[in-house]
């Protein structure tokens, strides 16, 4: 009963526009993060699964490898989550999440090894790839999909609109962000059973 | 046989051109089928999607929930043919940790109609190419897809295909219905709360249209009240960030294993929708029940004034017509009283009383027990039967022969009840109690509505609790005279005037046995009543018979002759029996039900409602001569309609609602409905081939 009560709390998804849930978890090379080391700085979060069909679509047509880079050139920091827990798929420790993203030449600034899947339930995180954007003053300026074409197939990306590029650039020009939620697809998050 | 075989091969090569080839995936199978064996230009070509998943995995409804991806079809198709939306089956929650999607396990089926476009060319076969692509999963997701094709001839005609027109036409079966429920949503304390009117019986759950809306894995609490299901739902971001103006989705109910869709369109609603009260049943959050449950949502102040409403009622009764020679036989035993000394008085009230709630909750036991049982049965339902209602009338017809003094109750002929109670001392009046409630049953129904008709609706201890009441206040009266025994002991002492009080007091038995032998006449028709006067004469004779082994100081030859007299008195009373076991060939009926009304519609299966009731004597008159016939129980068989009884025997709120939606007033009423819409008011004098018509129209 406390556990269904606190998974529910947990799953009161933060809404564009309020304070980001502050989070403190251990990194893959970086020892603990915590948000609030980021003040004034932009933060994206990705929830990740280099299991998921989803995932490696993006991974694979070098999509996610592209705004990562975009990202660190512009000072804005990525954080990849990493919150299947152990024994599901996706679940990785250190040196495996460090070895998936230098085999893919992903360059994500941090990544956070979240097994507990306690920060994916602060985030109401639901599936992989889900994405946030937080801004320098911790506020969530976007929550929901990658993009705008909900499928596994790589061949939509060229296609689809990227909500958190589109957001970044936004945000970059002093404005609002045009598009702040949307629904975001693919796997779901692999949570260990409540 | 040549030919046979011909035809024979010609059928299975058609048959098998409209399944297309099965197509296997990482889990699962899938194929394209028809439901014709033809596509009919100018006309819809039902096709479907049907897979076969691996046991475990799960693909997804076209809101998935949480995450997931719904099916999508591309098709390739002949020029001007078009594809219409897919038709998804009902979708099912899966939890997934803390996550909840909404999709289908097992062999889904999605339907897809393919308008065939007028004109098209007739003779040869087409194909039809679609690109399925589909999200399975387990707790790992995997993408599949297939091209799929299905070949067809284009025909003027077209017959189902065995095997696969069953699954498309149980899919349409399932498919959600619109029902034009009426529902509104509100914001309600931070949560949204759904409202919807008349919704049918059932554990619901909604499934909204459009992801974001509602938090597929929060809970959502259900109340049924006051003919409203509440269901509380948890906003999703979307709803969050900017509240629409509109709910849609699907409402599934489920019963006893089955489930049935209903579409839910819900304008944001301009006031409040959801009372104080409604709310703490709502936060109560107990799955919504039957109505059955109702004792507690019942606030005590409003039990108490059906208590209280009970016991007027019963004291009232005392001053009803069908009570009245009861309250005569009383008052003429209560007179013998005058007199006595206060215990006695005393012991006589109270067993009067003993035996009217002894009778009271003994039949309402077995009301209960019958109706629990599935009976069709109203308060009063012994006088249902010519029988019972013959042997009441022999019975009362005696007592106003003893009355008017044809003959002098002795110690024989115990057993029959109208002797018994008249019988001195206690048991006697424990008789008279008996007869009292079993001679009242009848009159109960509508002077007290309210209260049996929460009785009924109520749980059993519940339900007793209140016809105890009712029998409470009809002895009442009575017990006055226990606690204020005075009153009798003022009456005069028993004399002339008694035996002239009784004698008066005869005609009313006789009026009463008036009024039954009319029952008998809409029960058992003209020879029922040809049957109970032959009873009445043989009574009279045994009356008369055993009157003179009296005055002879009993007289061994009289008393056989009048023994013999009275089972030749009640053997005519028999026959009635026969009569009304005409009911045997009937159709088999169900009670008025208006959610299982409204799942029939939903599944498309004929419904045949007959609103009657036992003093209607139109409602008699169609049920003996049209209806409960051999030919109509062939009929109902044959074209699968469901009878259902709305008995307004005893009122009933939703009958009486029922029949006043159609706009009329009383009975008979006979309503045709096959599928949704508008049903079909037959004439009130039925005919079997109109009925024929009717039912075989379809």
């Amino acid at each position: 009963m406390i556990t269904t009560l606190v998974s529910l709390l947990a799953l009161a998804a933060p809404i564009p526009g309020q304070a980001a849930p502050t989070f403190t978890e251990v990194s893959a090379q970086n020892g603990e993060i915590s948000l609030e080391q980021f003040e004034g700085k932009t933060v994206v979060l990705e929830w990740t699964n280099d299991g998921c069909p989803f995932v490696k679509k993006h991974y694979n047509a070098n999509n996610m490898q592209q705004l990562q880079k975009r990202a660190a050139a512009e000072e804005i920091v990525w954080i990849q989550v990493i919150s299947s827990a152990p024994g599901k798929q996706g679940h990785a420790d250190a040196a495996r999440a460090t070895h998936l993203n230098e085999d893919r030449g992903a360059k994500p600034a941090y990544v956070l090894l979240d097994e507990d899947g306690s920060m994916g339930r602060a985030y109401a995180a639901k599936t992989t790839p889900h994405m946030f954007v937080i801004d320098g003053e911790g506020m969530v300026r976007y929550n929901g999909a990658i993009d705008t074409i909900p499928s596994s197939n790589p061949d939509d990306i060229p296609n689809a609109q990227n909500y958190v590029s589109a957001a970044l650039s936004q945000m970059k020009d002093g404005g609002e962000v045009v598009t702040k939620v949307s629904k975001p697809y693919g796997c779901s998050v692999k949570y260990a059973d409540s | 046989m040549l030919r046979f075989l011909f035809a024979l091969a010609a059928f299975l090569t058609a048959a098998h051109a409209q399944t297309g080839e099965a197509v296997r995936t990482g889990h699962a199978e899938s194929r394209l089928i028809a439901e014709t064996t033809a596509a009919v230009p100018g006309e819809t070509l039902w096709v479907a999607l049907a897979q076969e998943l691996e046991e475990g995995w799960h693909v997804y409804w076209k809101n998935p929930g949480d995450s997931g991806l719904p099916l999508s079809l591309g098709w390739t198709l002949p020029e001007g043919w078009e594809a219409g939306e897919i038709g998804y089956p009902i979708p099912h929650r899966l939890p997934l940790g803390p996550l909840t999607n909404f999709g289908h396990e097992g062999s889904p089926t999605f339907l897809v109609p393919i308008t065939v476009p007028e004109g098209f060319a007739t003779g040869e076969s087409v194909t039809l190419d679609v690109f399925a692509e589909w999200l399975i999963c387990l707790d790992v997701c995997i993408p599949e897809s297939a091209n799929l094709s299905l070949t067809i001839p284009v025909a003027e005609t077209a017959q189902p295909v065995p095997g696969n027109a069953e699954r498309i036409r149980a899919a349409k079966s399932a498919a959600p219905k619109d029902l034009g429920l009426e529902a509104r949503f509100a914001d309600t304390d931070g949560s949204i709360t759904l409202r919807i009117e008349g919704a049918p019986a059932g554990e619901p759950v909604f499934y909204p249209n459009e992801g974001g809306m509602v938090e597929p894995s929060a809970p959502q609490s259900t109340a049924r009240q006051d003919g409203a299901l509440f269901i509380g739902l948890t906003p999703g971001i979307d709803y969050q960030i900017d509240p629409p103006e509109n709910l849609d989705g699907l409402l599934v109910l489920e019963m006893d294993g089955q489930e049935i869709g209903v579409e839910i369109t819900a304008p944001r609603a301009v006031g409040p929708i959801i009372t104080t009260e409604q709310k703490r049943a709502l936060a109560a959050g107990a799955p919504a029940r039957r109505a059955a449950d109702s004792m507690e949502g019942t606030p005590p102040m409003a039990l108490l004034m059906i208590f209280g409403f009970a016991i007027l009622g019963g004291v009232i009764l005392n001053a009803m017509p069908c009570v009245f020679p009861i309250v005569f036989l009383k008052a003429s035993s209560v007179a013998k009283l005058g007199g006595a000394d206060r215990a006695t008085i005393r012991m006589d009230a109270f067993a009067y009383t003993a035996g009217v709630l002894v009778t009271f909750a003994a039949m309402a036991a077995l009301l209960l027990a019958l109706r629990a049982g599935g009976a069709t049965l109203g308060w009063g339902f012994h006088l249902q039967s010519p029988i019972a209602v013959g042997f009441f009338a022999v019975v009362v017809f005696l007592i106003g022969l003893n009355l008017a003094g044809l003959f002098e109750i002795g110690t024989s002929l115990q057993g029959a009840g109208g002797e018994l109670s008249q019988k001195k001392g206690p048991a006697g009046s424990f008789f008279t109690g008996l007869l009292a409630v079993l001679v009242a049953a009848p009159c109960i129904g509508p002077l007290l509505g309210l209260p049996i008709g929460y009785a009924l609706a109520a749980p059993p201890a519940a339900a007793i609790a209140v016809f105890l009441a009712l029998g409470l206040g009809l002895a009442l009266p009575y017990l006055l005279l226990a606690v204020f025994p005075q009153l009798a002991q003022a009456l005069p002492k028993p004399g002339m005037w008694m035996v002239r009080l009784k004698q008066l007091f005869s005609f009313a038995m006789f009026g009463t046995v008036v009024w039954l032998a009319w029952v008998v006449s809409l029960q058992a028709g003209p020879q029922g009543v040809l049957y109970l006067g032959i009873a009445f004469v043989a009574a009279a004779v045994a009356a008369w018979l055993f009157g003179l082994s009296q005055e002879k100081g009993g007289a061994l030859p009289l008393k056989v002759a009048a023994i013999l007299a009275f089972v030749i008195a009640f053997a005519p009373l028999t026959q009635l029996t026969t009569s009304a076991s005409a009911t045997a060939v009937a159709v088999n009926k169900e009670a008025y039900d208006e959610a299982r009304l409204a799942r029939l519609q939903a599944e498309g299966t004929p419904v045949f409602i007959d609103f009657t009731a036992a003093w209607c004597v139109t409602c008699q008159y169609n049920k003996r001569v049209v209806l409960d016939t051999p030919e109509m129980k062939q009929l109902f068989a044959e074209t699968g309609t469901i009878f259902m009884v709305a008995d307004l025997t005893n009122p009933d709120p939703v009958i009486t609602n029922a029949i006043e939606r159609q706009g009329r007033s009383g009975v008979p009423l006979y309503l045709y409905y096959n599928g949704m819409g508008d049903p079909e008011i037959l004439p009130q004098i039925l005919t079997a081939d109109r009925m024929r018509e009717t039912l075989e129209r379809s």
